[in-house]
């Protein structure tokens, strides 16, 4: 393991009794203080691995090292180290929101004014003072997440596992959520693996990715990078008149080193940062006279990046 | 595994009752109700000619059916709390801490033996002050308080690791609360086939033959002896057999849960 290694999954395999084989040798490292993302499809292996992760599920084949620990041989240190909310929130029905965090406080061996402490912590540190005396069923979804967060966080795990932490919620919640996430990692330090189908969450939250298809990895790397894979920004022009043989001429000499494609009233270009360019390419055009109805800049996203590796889009899932 | 865990988690499941009182109030009502009614309904039986028990009134008769009646009511409702720590995914949240698997399945059979025997002792008090009533003499079963213990643990042993572990099984299997409840006629059943509510002698032909396969009748007769003999040669072989009965079938029922929570993680 690499000094800055929280994680390493090494020929990670899982077959089931069934035959069905969930997950097909991947391998990956997880640094210090970073949030891992693993971006898939329903069924793509991620729920799997991070529950083999997570001392949830048995290893078929190949290893995981969390912190240093073995997950088969050394699992009670493992619990001892990591927070894990499931794709569900599972929270005590039949406790309050005090209940369950001081159950869980004194589960990892706090004792005496410790608990308390603890307690108080959790409660502000997730904003959920006012619901406190509350019963969890009471709770919105987006609460019940950020008290199964709470549950996860009493004891300071150097990782928090998060399976597809912001499925069934608003816009709203998720955007909470993710600030949260945000602010776990900066303030604390902890390192997040998260699964998500969300390529917006995936883009917004991962400082690195692992693209998985049927229990294998087919690209990791950061967002920005795996996008760079894709090509170029690029800018789309929409013109208010058929192009004249002579403007077509012109746009060829004065954008030729941009990938350009002309069409009868639009064309394109490919640059390195869409945005920045735009400006400058508007006015050689009206330099030019051509008149534009409209632009519009294209950005590889990570969409482009799993249809690329794996020949279908994740967009249908989001 | 460590035992304060396995304490945090028992007193957990305690509390947990507090919000279940439907499953607590089911598990003992049904049981005195029942004994109320087959107390007046059935109180001739003892002036039965041939009735070995003719001696005692019938409620002291059926007082030890009733006894293992709510350990089964009360440890086919022991996965009523399981159940919703399993369907809500708590149970497997859980098992990413300390607690594990072994400590909480470890820790919801203490706390389920602990609130069983709770409910026996609910129960045999409910006996002793109905004997009040209708003779005016307050007394313990015939074996003292030692006998009052053994009957505790000998009814809770065989509700929690015979009925229990099948229940948590088919809990863990099924993840229904339907289905399991549907197991409680089968051992309802199993109470009747034997001399819970009617001697020997006075059952017929057939059942008295059948009777010596029902384990839940090694039992009763343990109970019955303690509850009305006292500590005699033959109470003492029958809680002997008894207690090897709810070892052998406990072992039996354990390896068929092991196996079916095992499997589940697999």
């Amino acid at each position: 393991m690499s000094e800055s290694s929280i994680v390493v999954v090494k020929d990670l395999e899982k077959k089931y009794k069934s035959g069905t084989h969930a997950v097909k040798g991947i391998n990956f490292n997880v640094r210090k203080g970073e949030i891992f993302g693993m971006l898939g499809p329903n069924g793509a292996g991620k729920t799997t691995t991070l529950q083999m992760m997570g001392t949830l599920l048995n290893i078929t084949g190949g290893k995981i090292k969390i912190l240093d620990f073995d997950v088969e041989s050394e699992s009670s240190k493992v619990r001892e180290n990591i927070g894990f909310a499931l794709q569900e929130a599972g929270l005590d029905s039949l406790s309050t929101v005090r209940e369950l965090i001081t159950f869980h406080v004194k589960l990892f061996g706090f004792r005496g004014t410790e608990i308390e402490q603890k307690v108080e912590e959790s409660l502000s540190l997730l904003d959920l003072h006012q619901y406190s005396d509350q019963m969890i069923p009471e709770l919105s979804g987006g609460t019940q997440r950020r008290l199964d967060l709470a549950v996860s966080l009493v004891h300071d795990p150097k990782l928090l596992i998060l399976d597809e932490p912001t499925t069934g919620l608003d816009p709203a919640h998720r955007a909470d959520l993710w600030a949260l996430l945000k602010k776990l990692k900066n303030d604390k330090g902890i390192t997040i693996v998260m699964s998500t189908h969300y390529m917006e969450e995936a883009d917004v939250l991962c400082d690195r990715l692992a693209i998985i298809e049927s229990g294998e990895i087919v690209a990791m790397d950061t967002p920005q990078k795996l996008k760079k894979t894709i090509g170029k920004d690029k800018i789309e022009f929409k013109l208010s008149e058929k192009l004249t043989d002579e403007q077509k001429q012109i746009i060829n000499d004065k954008f030729a080193n941009d990938d350009l494609s002309v069409g009868e009233s639009f064309f394109t270009i490919r640059v390195n940062d869409g945005e920045e360019a735009l400006l400058d390419s508007l006015k050689i055009i009206i330099q030019m006279d051509i008149k534009v109805k409209g632009t519009k800049v294209l950005r590889p996203s990570l969409d482009d990046v799993y249809l690329k590796y794996t020949g279908k889009s994740l967009e249908d899932y989001s | 595994m460590k035992f304060s865990t396995i304490m945090t988690l028992y007193i957990r499941n305690l509390k947990q009752y507090r919000r279940l009182p439907a499953v607590l109030a089911f598990s003992f009502i049904v049981p005195v109700i029942q004994y109320i009614i087959f107390s007046n309904l059935f109180n001739s039986l003892s002036d039965v000619p041939g009735n070995p028990y003719g001696d005692y009134p019938y409620y002291m008769y059926i007082t030890p059916a009733i006894i293992i009646l709510t350990a089964i009511f009360g440890s086919v409702n022991s996965s009523a709390a399981l159940l919703v720590d399993l369907n809500t995914g708590y149970f497997d949240k859980l098992r990413a801490t300390p607690a594990s698997l072994a400590p909480q399945v470890i820790a919801r059979f203490m706390s389920e033996f602990t609130r069983l025997s709770l409910q026996l002792l609910l129960i045999i008090t409910v006996s002793i002050l109905y004997h009040k009533r209708v003779s005016g003499v307050l007394e313990l079963p015939e074996a003292g308080f030692l006998g009052l213990f053994l009957i505790v643990v000998l009814a809770a042993s065989f509700g929690i690791g015979v009925v229990g572990n099948l229940v948590v099984a088919l809990a863990f299997k099924t993840k229904s609360e339907q289905a399991v409840q549907a197991v409680f006629p089968l051992f309802f059943v199993a109470v009747f086939m034997s001399t819970a509510y009617v001697p020997d002698v006075l059952l017929p032909d057939w059942l008295q033959s059948a009777v010596v396969y029902n384990p839940s009748e090694y039992l009763i007769r343990a109970v019955r002896g303690l509850f009305l003999e006292g500590f005699t040669d033959s109470t003492i072989d029958s809680v002997t057999i008894a207690v090897f009965c709810i070892i052998v079938l406990t072992a039996i029922t354990s390896t068929i849960n092991y196996r079916t929570i095992t499997r589940s993680i697999e």
